[in-house]
């Protein structure tokens, strides 16, 4: 019995310095064989159990338990020291230069005049407004004459026209656009018109024969001109900050009664002049009015019943103003390297 | 219209402050588009009497004067003009003066001659001969010989005065005059208004209808004429206040009968002319249609070729003036003419822009004509002039005015209305303040007629033919009232709408959502261009996209007409980014193309496409890889439409496209549009890198076969059974029938089959490829036993075998 002990304490004493400098798991495996395996040596003491008389064999069955656990503690214990050293140092060596260049899909982006008009046709989209669209090449009766613009108004020398033949033109406005919803709609009418619109303008920085407007027309029973203002100050403040005040300005258009010229605070002095509002405060942005008598009534619609009020929406002049825009040929010219900024 | 702050203080009260008069004009209506002072860059230039002139010791082309410049004394000046003699008067810089363009003069010596200051030129002092025609040309102004030394320039000349420029919106002829203007500033201040009331004394005891005649033979174009007789008329310069008024105004100073004509345009907006009257045939005009063929010489000294369409003033012998446009040479007045017949007439107003368009000539007469006078002002116009005249002393005025005045025009009654007015502004606006308003325009308000209402009714004045309706009124008070006054309100109207976009617009975001994420940068292009570019395309002649869209006025050949195709746009913005160095480029536009059709409105169709274009310069040219990357892009794009799967079939005969590298698209079998690497020679003609992938693509036909239905099928309870085979088959087969065969062969277990490799090269044999597909099997039932996956995978086999030759490969 006493020898048996013996035996286990000589082992113990014998594994505790290699358990304590066992550096790697597989070491740490090896004592695990050498000592606790099936032919380990608490295994091989324990062996001896046999030969001991029977009433010494609990007590040398509990010490031999003893021993193993305390073993396998020991194993654990250093295993978990090891694995933690050998974690660190795998990670260590795993260790990359989170500088280098990520590894990118390259998403593509909208064009500027498209993010324009999204954000202009959100706000209103957002007041139940539709979307209404019509043609570029259009009838001189949609884009000029239910526009109480009749042949030989002055108006018509304002806006320099591409015609195809005498009755057939590219349009000139997206206001046809309203002529021909009014006329197949009932009202209540509120609609924005986002479109392509041209003017035998000559190209340079701040013309394009080629550009868009976004008109916009709402019709309905007691619709007055306060009903405009407070329309457009919600739309310069959602596009242009919440500061953001309009002037209008007494103007005249053929198919609006009253019409207005509609200034916007400057974005970026908020008024006090500077050079983007060339020293004014204000900043040209559209115009505007409640939609002519005769205009409605030439849409079968009842102007002594319903009202309204449109306005028109410089697309160019809108993303210009948003983006710093300096040169209007920027916007159709397509450089990539242009168009990257937009993302 | 430019009006001096002057002039318009005859006719009513304004704020000296200019900038502030501006400001309040504009918020009323009259848009100020700048504030103009005459001479004010000028300063320290005084009126010197030349002394004397002698040569300059040290240089040929320049003199010495001695200038008598009074308080500042008797100065030394260096010149090089070579007009200025002993006794001239003359513009002298001062040492310190600064001149129209800023310069800065300063004492200084000129080849070793002390010069104390400079003497000028018209041009020196920011001036040209259009504002003082009697200034010298080259060389240095010679100021009138009274002119007294040492005066401030500024004062001599009467500079200083600040003009206000005017922008005036086509509906306010009333407006191109510093009466309607004076009338539009009183009203905005609330001061009184004073009109222009001319005294005529007439005292020349001749009747004006005793030495003229005027008949109107067009009275649809001729509305009223007036005229009077003036004789004993003395041709000379008009006097400097008049003179300062007409260059403030921007109008040349000529003399005087042409003058006042020209100041009483500017002054009540009508335009007017006068006749040397001993060149009028019978002494009598004839408003009438220019006969077919007929000529005539206008005042410019250009011969026209006039036709029925426009509206003469002729004697007997022919026209002598082409109505509201422009005076003959015939009859202009001369230096030697004696009596004149003056003229105030109204012509048709689109007509006369119609002429004035025909003939080139677009007049100050012209503008004013063409948006329609007031009949009413002909002939007060008539009498202002001849007050004019009479005060200028230089004619007699005849008695009475001869007046044809065929068709009266019925006065406008506009019920009124002012809490219609006030409700339709959103506004409270009492009705009396709405009366004011109404009254400082110059409209009546009258009570009784009948249908006028309780309230009576607006008579607006003739020469605001613009008020027609109770909008206009509205506009009326509105710009009076203060349109910044109006307050602002979110509602519009009784009822809602939802709104929102269309179903195919929310197509076209999914679209631009799709290709912006497959890395395509949207672009803008001009939907005309050069018709040109069929050439550039390789499009045979009589092919349908040749038949476009004409325009009858384009910017220029470049310009002509409208696309048939997006081809040419993308190209372009392919060759531009090449030429700038952008080694790669992915680009895409949503736009219309224009076909010419048969439909009822006479419209063509407008065809919305999506079109996109790719290179990469940096990609082997063998490589199918740019074509294959814009395939996937559309791919993707359908997926995002909720378009299961696109169909592509070679096309080899599209002009534009390489014959090997081109698909056709079809969805749901249906034609769709194109996908392909440009043909060589298109690249060539664009100067467009030749890895060049074009698409373009119905929007309409992916519109048709999309869907935003999405539903979620249950995820597979049991485990797939992957299997990868490899098959030698003849290079040409192409792979999409190897993949149909295995989907057609390999039963329903069959999950998905994809091809994850192709290979050609020296391991297999010349003139074969080897294609390899993963298979994934799956049943949603049940795990799958080892021989079902092996039966399908010999099915396939089998149908490859069968179908292509295709041989196992081992692997």
């Amino acid at each position: 019995m006493v020898d048996l002990r013996a035996q286990l304490d000589e082992v113990r004493a014998r594994f505790a310095p290699e358990c304590a400098h066992a550096a790697t798991t597989q070491e740490i495996e090896a004592l695990r064989v050498r000592y606790l395996g099936k032919k380990g040596e608490i295994t091989l003491v324990l062996r001896g159990m046999g030969q001991l008389p029977a009433e010494d064999r609990p007590a040398a069955g509990q010490a031999a338990n003893e021993a193993r656990e305390a073993l396998e503690a020991a194993l654990a214990a250093r295993e978990a020291v090891v694995a933690a050293d050998e974690r660190a140092a795998r990670m260590a060596r795993e260790r990359i230069d989170v500088t280098l260049p990520g590894l990118r899909s390259p998403m593509g982006a909208r064009h500027p005049l498209t993010k324009a008009i999204d954000e202009i046709c959100g706000v209103f989209l957002g007041l139940g407004y539709s979307i209404a669209e019509g043609p570029e090449v259009e009838l001189d009766r949609y884009n000029f004459e239910m526009l109480n613009t009749p042949a030989g108004h002055p108006a018509r020398d304002t806006q320099d026209t591409f015609y195809v033949s005498d009755t057939v033109l590219l349009r000139t406005q997206t206001s046809p656009v309203q002529v021909r919803v009014m006329e197949s709609t009932r009202p209540p009418i509120r609609i924005v018109c986002p479109g392509r619109v041209y003017r035998s303008d000559t190209i340079d920085a701040t013309h394009s024969a080629v550009f868009h407007q976004i008109e916009g027309l709402a019709v309905d029973k007691g619709i007055t001109m306060g009903d405009l203002v407070g329309s457009l100050q919600l739309y310069a403040r959602r596009l242009f900050g919440e500061g953001t005040r309009i002037r209008l300005r007494p103007h005249h258009f053929p198919f609006t009664e009253p019409s207005a010229e509609v200034d916007v605070s400057c974005w970026v002095c908020g008024g006090k002049g500077c050079r983007t509002c060339k020293g004014e405060g204000w900043v040209e942005m559209l115009g505007a009015g409640m939609v002519h008598p005769k205009v409605l009534a030439g849409c079968g619609i009842d102007p002594e019943v319903y009202s309204g009020f449109a306005f028109g929406i410089g697309v160019e002049r809108t993303a210009m103003a948003r983006f710093g825009i300096e040169d209007m040929r920027a916007l159709y010219e397509n450089d990539v390297r242009f168009l990257v900024q937009f993302k | 219209m430019k009006a001096p702050m002057g002039w318009l203080r005859d006719f009513t009260e304004i704020p000296e402050d200019a900038h502030a008069f501006a400001e309040a004009m504009t918020m009323s209506g009259s848009k100020v588009e700048g504030l103009a002072v005459s001479g004010e860059g000028i300063s320290g230039v005084a009126t010197g009497r030349v002394v004397s002139v002698a040569k300059h010791p040290g240089a040929d082309r320049l003199s010495v004067c001695t200038v008598d410049c009074g308080p500042h004394g008797t100065l030394q000046v260096v010149t090089g003009a070579s007009n200025v003699a002993a006794g001239a008067v003359v513009p002298v810089a001062l040492d310190g003066a600064t001149l129209a363009d800023g310069k800065e003069i300063r004492k200084g010596t000129l080849r070793g001659v002390a010069s104390d200051g400079m003497l000028c030129s018209i041009q020196e002092l920011g001036f040209t001969r259009m504002e003082f025609p009697e200034a010298a040309e080259d060389g240095i102004w010679l100021l009138p010989a009274e002119t007294p030394a040492g005066a401030d320039l500024r004062e001599v000349l009467g500079l200083g005065e600040t003009t206000v420029d005017f922008e005036i919106t086509s509906n306010r002829p009333d407006c191109l005059s510093v009466e309607g203007l004076g009338r539009e500033a009183a009203a905005t201040f609330g001061r009184p208004f004073r009109p222009c009331a001319p005294q005529v004394r007439e005292e020349d005891p001749a009747t004006t209808a005793s030495l003229a005649a005027v008949r109107i033979d067009a009275p649809d174009l001729c509305f009223r004429y007036c005229a009077r007789v003036v004789r004993n008329v003395k041709v000379g310069p008009s006097p400097e206040w008049m003179r300062r008024r007409l260059r403030d105004a921007g109008v040349r100073p000529i003399s005087n009968i042409v003058d006042i004509t020209n100041y009483v345009m500017l002054e009540l907006g009508q335009p007017m002319h006068a006749f040397d009257l001993s060149f009028l045939h019978d002494r009598s005009v004839i408003v009438r249609r220019a006969a077919e063929g007929e000529r005539m010489r206008t005042l410019d000294g250009t011969d026209r070729a006039l036709d029925p369409s426009m509206l003469v003033i002729a004697d007997p012998a022919g026209p002598v003036a082409l109505a509201g446009v422009m005076g003959g040479e015939h009859s202009e007045i001369s230096d030697a003419t004696k009596e004149i017949l003056l003229e105030s007439a109204v012509f048709h107003g689109i007509r006369t822009r119609l002429t004035a368009k025909a003939v080139g000539l677009r007049t100050e007469s012209s503008a004013r004509f063409e948006k329609g006078l007031d009949v009413e002002n002909a002939p007060r116009a008539l009498d202002r002039a001849a007050e004019l005249i009479e005060r200028l002393g230089c004619g007699t005025v005849c008695r009475g005015r001869i007046d044809v005045f065929p068709t009266k025009p019925a006065p406008v009654r506009i019920p009124f209305r002012p809490a219609r007015i006030a409700a339709f502004l959103g506004t409270e606006i009492p009705a009396a303040e709405m009366e004011r308003i109404l009254a400082a325009v110059g409209c009546r308000l009258e009570r009784g007629a009948p249908g006028d209402g309780p309230e009576g009714a607006v008579v607006p004045p003739s020469y605001r033919a613009d008020l027609e309706s109770e909008a206009d009124l509205a506009e009326e008070v509105a710009r009076f009232y203060g349109y910044n006054r109006i307050p602002a309100s979110l509602r519009s109207g009784e009822s809602t709408t939802i709104g929102g976009r269309t179903y195919a617009q929310r197509v076209v975001e999914s679209v631009k959502d799709a290709m912006v994420a497959a890395g395509f940068y949207e672009t803008y292009t001009y939907s005309f261009g050069s018709p040109k570019q069929f050439d550039r395309m390789r499009l045979p002649e009589g092919h349908p996209l040749r038949d476009a869209v004409r325009l009858l006025n384009p910017l220029g050949e470049d310009f002509g007409v409208m696309r048939t195709t997006t081809v040419d746009g993308l190209l372009g913005v392919a060759a531009l980014n090449a030429s700038r160095g952008n080694a790669a480029l992915r680009i895409f536009e949503v736009s219309r193309v224009y076909r010419p059709a048969a439909r009822a409105d006479g419209l063509p169709d407008e065809i919305a496409m999506l079109s996109a274009a790719l290179y990469d310069e940096a990609a082997d040219p063998a490589s199918p890889d740019p074509f294959l990357r814009m395939k996937g892009a559309l791919e993707e794009t359908a997926l995002r439409l909720g378009i299961p799967s696109l169909s592509f079939e070679p096309l080899e005969d599209h002009p534009t496209l390489h014959p090997g590298r081109a698909a056709t698209v079809r969805i749901g079998g249906k034609e769709a549009g194109f996908l392909g690497t440009v043909h060589p020679d298109v690249a060539a003609a664009y100067e467009a890198p030749a890895s060049t992938v074009l698409m373009s693509v119905r929007m309409d036909a992916l519109e048709a076969a999309s869907t935003e239905r999405r539903a979620a099928k249950a995820l597979p309870r049991f485990p797939a059974v992957s299997r990868d085979i490899a098959v030698l088959v003849r290079a040409d087969i192409p792979v999409g029938r190897l993949e149909a065969a295995i989907r057609d062969a390999a039963g329903p277990l069959l999950e998905s089959v994809a091809l994850f490799d192709v290979y050609q090269g020296p391991q297999v044999r010349e003139g074969s490829k080897s294609a390899a597909f993963g298979l994934v099997f799956r049943s949603s039932e049940r795990t799958l036993r080892e021989e079902e996956v092996q039966a399908a995978v010999a099915a396939v086999l089998a149908a490859l075998e069968r179908g292509f030759g295709a041989e196992l490969r081992p692997s």
